[in-house]
């Protein structure tokens, strides 16, 4: 059982710090936001491995879903500005 | 299992510090600190997790009785949750900040604003 | 008594009622805004009042009903209500000062502002760590948003930047305290203790890295930049707030966390401090811009605040009055300088210059800057002097050292400052006076001075302002409106009236420099009788320089003598100040000046450290090395009063450059201060020897060499008050030398000296100054002839130098009497020799003075000048009366000092018998002298006139010459490289080495600061890579060390 936990968590992991690595070095922009929102996403099941869920879910509501949101529309209004 | 997700959340603030201190455009910079702020976050909750104990939320699995010895530490948690709203404050500030500048500028590079300096 | 959580509560409440105003009720929400913030000020003011005069308790608060660690708690204490006094009553005026900005943007401005204060409030209060954070990141929040809200767009800028690099902080803020809560078990910063780090492994990490980030908060170098740009470019309301509020705050902050840590964190706090406070300060050298220039300023303030702290463990209980000054000092002075920036046009320095005018402008930019060099009677200053006795008695020589350099470069640069805004060309536009903003800066003026009195009340060394001298001096600021005739009058009433209440509390060597500052300081005054108008400034500053003067002779401890040092050191910075070419000479004065001062203070910092006594048996008290380094440190200090060679280049500009009536005053009068001190030094010390070499025959060559060179340089002079100075310096380098030949001879004709000088230099520049009057100008070359239309000038300056050149019947001849007989009795023979050398040369540059200006031919441009004016003349006239007296009974003076000396140097004293005095070597009468002179000079003029009545008269232009004519009229007038044979043989001897190597000086100072701030590129990426850094140097440190 714990066994498979800890094989969860290395996954979720790795996960993690694929979505990190493509978010920041990644070329296109919008890609780059939807990855920090995989990042939170991911974090927030970790989260629930780590026995806090209440925190699992503010963090997919705030850092998934709002900050993405955020970002978007701030992208929206900001038009060319993206390709730098 | 802590300490898997402790060196994840560390290394997801280096990436997230490196992303933001040698991307050019702003808004990369903003989710690079979004992603070092997650990385923050995990490493607290990792630090408050206990081995073989659950969350601390007082129901009919985990009567207040016991509650002392079943339960991890909850005050990481509420500390969690405060820095995940103030980073998200922070991070609405900072789109702010880019939306003024690239009004001003038509640019996100932020090797432009230099005018001030020495 | 109101609870102090009401304080966060009310700015809660009406950032909420903010919130739910609409748009347009715009003065609705500015009037919540003040009433807020004017309720928080009132409820700390309250809490002061309870813990001042009743004396309360501090009272903790618990926010959720229950004792910590199971809830937060806040805490009220004495520096925690002073604290919030600061933060609130400097928000509120920031806030009025900020209404039409406000009234511009909206409640969203207002809001922030509310956030803002509110934040810097809950930093005080909190006793719990993750609180702290919290407030942090809300001070961080509220001060982007401010310059998010502003329409310069580099303010922009400045607080994305700011914004950057406080994520960074943060996060290792947050690993820090989650860390630290893991060694702990608590976040409670009363129930953290150094020993749970020290269990957990790597628990010091955790500590360090919340340490490291609080610390950054507070901006040192070198991760500073972030937070330059926004002093630079924010609103100067917001600036000064920021400035004053935020650091004091986060201080408080690193204060409570070092108690936590415990003592080993100190050094670190220590080290940080330092470095940051002189490289700041050295950053700000080449600035020109003087927002940024302030925010550099600010910055090592805060360095040398946290320094302070980092103290804790010597200072003990008197660190809170220290840290407590010096944050009062800085507070009050950034938020009032940031505030004057406000009203004035330009952003460069000399800018400022638009301030003339403004009186009450002026004074208070002077009073900031004196609030942040620490010169009394501030409380900077006591808090300097606690910090430099407590560092002195605990042998921690290189820091204070490094703190004095730190406090030497910033008054460089502010009286740089000071001058450009008084001398330079005053800007087109015209300041704009709006009447908030000068309320506010009012408000801080008003705030400095009322420190300056409670910093008094609370030293154990008596309040600086319940000093008469100093009160009568400063009531002169009250009645400037008065004409210049009254004021003059009520300062010679005064100065001859405590003359003549105290003159018996003074023994015989003090009465003589109390005979001449407060008798002799009149008589000067005289001459200031004709001047017109109202003369603004003059009286104060003046009558600052003789209070100081005042008390000086009078005190009897460390503490009163050096705060009348400092008080006469300014007073005579700002007369000198008032000349009109004197700006680079004054800022030099004020330098050199500044720089004896701080070295008195550490000798006097040693000193008292060793011994509580008063003075003279505090220095009569240390014995071995110590002695012998006291003794350099003070000697050297007191040589640059009286511009001994090496430490002289600042005298020439000052004195020439100097108003007609303060010329003789600063060369005739404030020189003596130095002698004084060397005075009460040596008598207290007698000999002493450092590392083998004897202290005061090293003195002796100083002041032979002092006396050479001082009278060579002056006969190449074509200046005639230039000439007059560095007579002055050779003048000085004589008595030294008598001083330091620690004889009984040797000390009587140092006295004969100091009156000599007094009544003689006076007299001349007083004379070259009512020439210049008339002619328009100090060039010898330029005048000639003006024996017949000066007549009474020209007498004044022949009885002057006949006494200077010691030629007898007058009293230089004494003087060169007694200097005979001492070198006999002395052991060194080489600076006997430059001594005696100096004496024909100093006839020199006497004979160019009378001959170059009143003999030879009139020119046409001065043939219709009159006499000087009579109030210049009046105590020439005076003075040559004196002068007289003085040659022919010397004993009226010298006899109770020649009694007064034999205690200290018993053997060879003079004996008075009738009118004939007798030494072990011969004897001299000063009467019988006079008389046979008087004869000769009479039987000689008798018989040229008998021999002169049929001589023919020939006209000026009776010649012929049969060459050019000459282009540059200069080379044909006789005066004009009078002694051009002499710069050829001796003029090796005059090379300006000393000036050009104070030059170069100055000039890697300024090369050095270029170079540093170069470090701050604008990209706020680099300034995060800096925290980075800075973690990681401080880190290093800290293990190895």
């Amino acid at each position: 059982m714990s066994g498979l936990v800890l094989a969860l968590t290395v996954l979720l992991a790795a996960a993690m710090i694929g979505a990190a690595l493509v978010a920041v070095i990644g070329k296109s922009l919008p890609i780059a936001i939807l990855s920090a929102g995989l990042v939170s996403l991911v974090a927030s099941v970790l989260f629930l491995l780590l026995a806090s869920p209440d925190v699992a879910m503010t963090e997919a509501a705030i850092g998934s879903g709002l900050t993405t949101f955020l970002f978007f529309f701030i992208l929206g209004r900001m038009r060319g500005g993206e390709h730098d | 299992m802590a300490q898997i997700a402790m060196a994840a959340g560390f290394i997801l603030i280096l990436v997230g510090f490196y992303g933001a201190l040698t991307n050019r455009n702003i808004l990369r910079m903003i989710v690079a600190f979004t992603v070092a702020d997650t990385g923050v976050n995990i490493v607290m909750v990792a630090v408050g997790y206990m081995r073989g104990r659950t969350a601390p939320i007082l129901d009919e699995t985990v009567p207040v009785a016991d509650a002392l010895s079943r339960i991890i530490d909850p005050v990481p948690q509420a500390l969690v949750l405060t820095a995940i709203v103030i980073g998200m404050g922070i991070t609405a500030l900072m789109l702010a900040f880019a939306y003024r500048f690239y009004e001003k500028k038509r640019t996100l590079d932020i090797t432009k604003c230099t005018e001030l300096k020495w | 008594m109101v609870s102090a959580i009401v304080i966060i509560a009310a700015a809660l409440a009406a950032e909420f009622l903010l919130g739910l105003f609409s748009e347009r009720w715009r003065v609705a929400a500015y009037a919540v805004t003040l009433f807020a913030l004017g309720f928080m000020t009132f409820i700390a003011a309250e809490w002061v009042w309870a813990f001042a005069v009743y004396a309360a308790q501090p009272v903790e608060i618990f926010t959720a009903g229950v004792q910590p660690p199971f809830a937060i708690n806040l805490r009220m204490g004495l520096p925690e209500a002073a604290l919030t006094l600061l933060i609130n009553l400097t928000g509120l005026f920031s806030a009025l000062y900020l209404k039409r900005a406000f009234l511009e943007k909206g409640r969203a401005a207002m809001a922030v502002l509310l956030v803002f204060v509110m934040a810097q409030n809950g930093i005080v209060l909190t006793r719990d760590i993750f609180n702290l954070f919290v407030f942090f990141e809300l001070s961080v929040i509220a001060t982007g948003g401010l310059m998010l809200l502003s329409d310069d767009e580099r303010a922009v800028a400045a607080g994305f930047k700011y914004l950057i690099v406080s994520q960074v902080i943060s996060a290792f803020l947050l690993i820090g305290i989650i860390f630290s809560y893991h060694a702990t078990g608590v976040l409670n910063i009363d129930l953290m203790r150094p020993d749970h780090f020290a269990a957990l492994q790597a628990g010091s990490i955790a500590f360090f890295l919340m340490f490291i980030a609080v610390v950054a908060e507070l901006k040192p170098f070198p991760a500073n930049g972030w937070a330059l740009d926004i002093y630079e470019s924010a609103h100067p309301a917001f600036a000064g707030l920021f400035s004053a509020a935020s650091a004091a705050a986060t201080l408080y902050a690193v204060a409570k966390l070092l108690v936590i840590g415990g003592p080993s964190w100190l050094p670190i706090a220590t080290g940080i401090g330092v470095v940051t406070f002189i490289a700041a300060n050295l950053l700000a050298l080449p600035q020109r811009n003087d927002r940024r220039l302030l925010g550099y300023s600010s910055i090592a303030q805060i360095g040398l605040i946290l320094a302070v702290i980092g103290q804790r463990d010597i200072l003990g209980d008197s660190y809170l009055f220290v840290a407590g000054g010096l944050l009062a000092a800085h507070a009050a002075a950034k938020a009032g300088l940031y505030w004057l920036s406000g009203l004035i046009a330009s952003r460069d320095i000399a800018g400022w210059s638009a301030l003339r005018g403004h009186p009450v402008l002026i004074f208070a930019f002077i009073s900031f800057v004196a609030l942040l060099t620490g010169l009394p009677p501030f409380p900077g200053f006591y808090a300097k002097w606690e910090l430099a006795v407590a560092l002195a008695g605990n042998g921690r020589y290189l820091l204070l050292a490094a703190i004095l350099i730190g406090a030497l470069i910033e008054a460089g640069y502010l009286f740089r400052w000071f001058g450009y805004t008084i001398k330079r060309d005053k800007p087109v536009e015209e300041i704009s006076c709006y009447p908030l903003a000068v309320t506010a800066i009012v408000a801080a003026l008003a705030a400095g001075w009322i420190f300056a009195y409670l910093w008094g009340d609370l030293s154990g060394h008596g309040n600086i302002l319940h000093a008469v001298p100093l009160l009568f001096a400063l009531s002169f600021l009250l009645l400037d409106w008065l004409p210049a005739w009254v004021k003059n009058t009520i300062a010679i009433v005064g100065m001859v009236g405590y003359f003549i209440l105290n003159y018996a509390d003074y023994d015989p060597l003090r009465l003589i420099f109390a005979v001449i500052i407060l008798i002799g300081g009149p008589l000067i005054l005289l001459a200031s009788y004709d001047a017109h108008g109202r003369r603004v400034g003059f009286y104060p500053s003046a009558m600052l320089m003789y209070a100081g003067l005042t008390q000086l002779i009078g005190a009897t401890d460390f503490f009163s003598f050096f705060v009348a040092w400092e008080l006469l050191t300014v007073g005579s910075y700002l007369l000198i100040l008032r000349g009109k070419h004197s700006e680079p000479h004054a800022l030099s004065y004020i330098i050199f000046s500044l720089g004896g001062a701080f070295l008195i203070l550490t000798g006097f910092a040693i000193a008292s450290s060793v011994s509580p006594l008063p003075m003279s048996d505090a220095l009569k008290a240390l014995t071995g090395e110590t002695a012998g380094w006291v003794f350099l440190l003070l000697a050297i200090g007191f040589m640059t009063k009286t511009a001994a060679i090496g430490l002289h280049i600042w005298l020439p500009g000052a004195h020439a450059e100097a108003e007609t009536d303060v010329s003789p005053m600063v060369s005739g009068i404030l020189l003596k201060a130095g002698l004084y001190g060397l005075m009460v030094l040596m008598l207290a010390m007698g000999k002493q020897s450092l590392y083998g070499i004897e202290l005061t025959h090293a003195m002796l060559y100083i002041g032979a060499l002092s006396a050479l060179l001082g009278n060579l340089m002056a006969i190449f002079e074509e200046d005639a008050k230039r000439l007059l100075a560095y007579s002055s310096i050779g003048q000085m380098g004589y008595a030294l030398f008598g001083l330091a030949l620690m004889n009984h001879l040797g000390w009587v004709m140092a006295f004969m000296f100091v009156i000599n000088h007094y009544i003689y230099k006076s007299m001349l520049f007083l004379s070259a100054g009512g020439v210049a009057k008339r002619t328009g100008t100090r060039l010898m070359y330029k005048m000639g002839g003006l024996i017949t239309l000066m007549p009474l000038s020209f007498i004044a300056v022949l009885i002057g130098i006949i006494a200077v050149s010691g030629v007898p019947p007058l009293s230089g001849f004494g003087g060169r009497w007694i200097f005979y007989n001492a070198i006999l009795s002395a052991e060194h023979r080489l600076p006997m020799v430059i001594t005696f050398f100096s004496g024909p040369i100093a006839f020199l540059y006497l004979f160019r003075l009378i001959h170059t200006v009143f003999l030879g031919q009139l020119k046409d441009e001065n043939r219709r000048i009159k006499e000087a004016p009579f109030w210049i003349i009046l105590p020439q006239m005076l003075y040559v009366g004196l002068l007289m007296a003085f040659a022919i009974v010397p004993g009226l003076a010298l006899r109770r000092v020649d009694a007064y000396l034999g205690q200290f140097f018993p053997e060879g004293g003079l004996n008075w018998e009738g009118i004939t005095i007798t030494s072990q070597f011969g004897y001299w009468s000063p009467v019988s002298i006079m008389i046979i002179v008087c004869v000769i000079f009479g039987s000689l003029f008798a018989w040229l006139l008998f021999i002169n009545r049929r001589a023919q008269k020939v006209k000026q232009f009776n010649i012929v010459f049969a060459a050019e004519r000459p282009y540059r009229p200069e080379t044909t007038h006789f005066a004009w490289n009078f002694f051009a044979p002499y710069r050829k043989a001796l003029g090796f001897l005059v090379q300006p080495f000393v000036t050009r190597f104070w030059d170069t000086v100055a000039d890697i100072l300024h090369t050095a600061g270029d170079l540093g701030r170069r470090l701050y590129t604008g990209n706020p990426q680099t300034y995060a890579l800096h925290f980075l850094a800075f973690v990681v140097i401080v880190y290093l440190f800290w293990t190895g060390g």
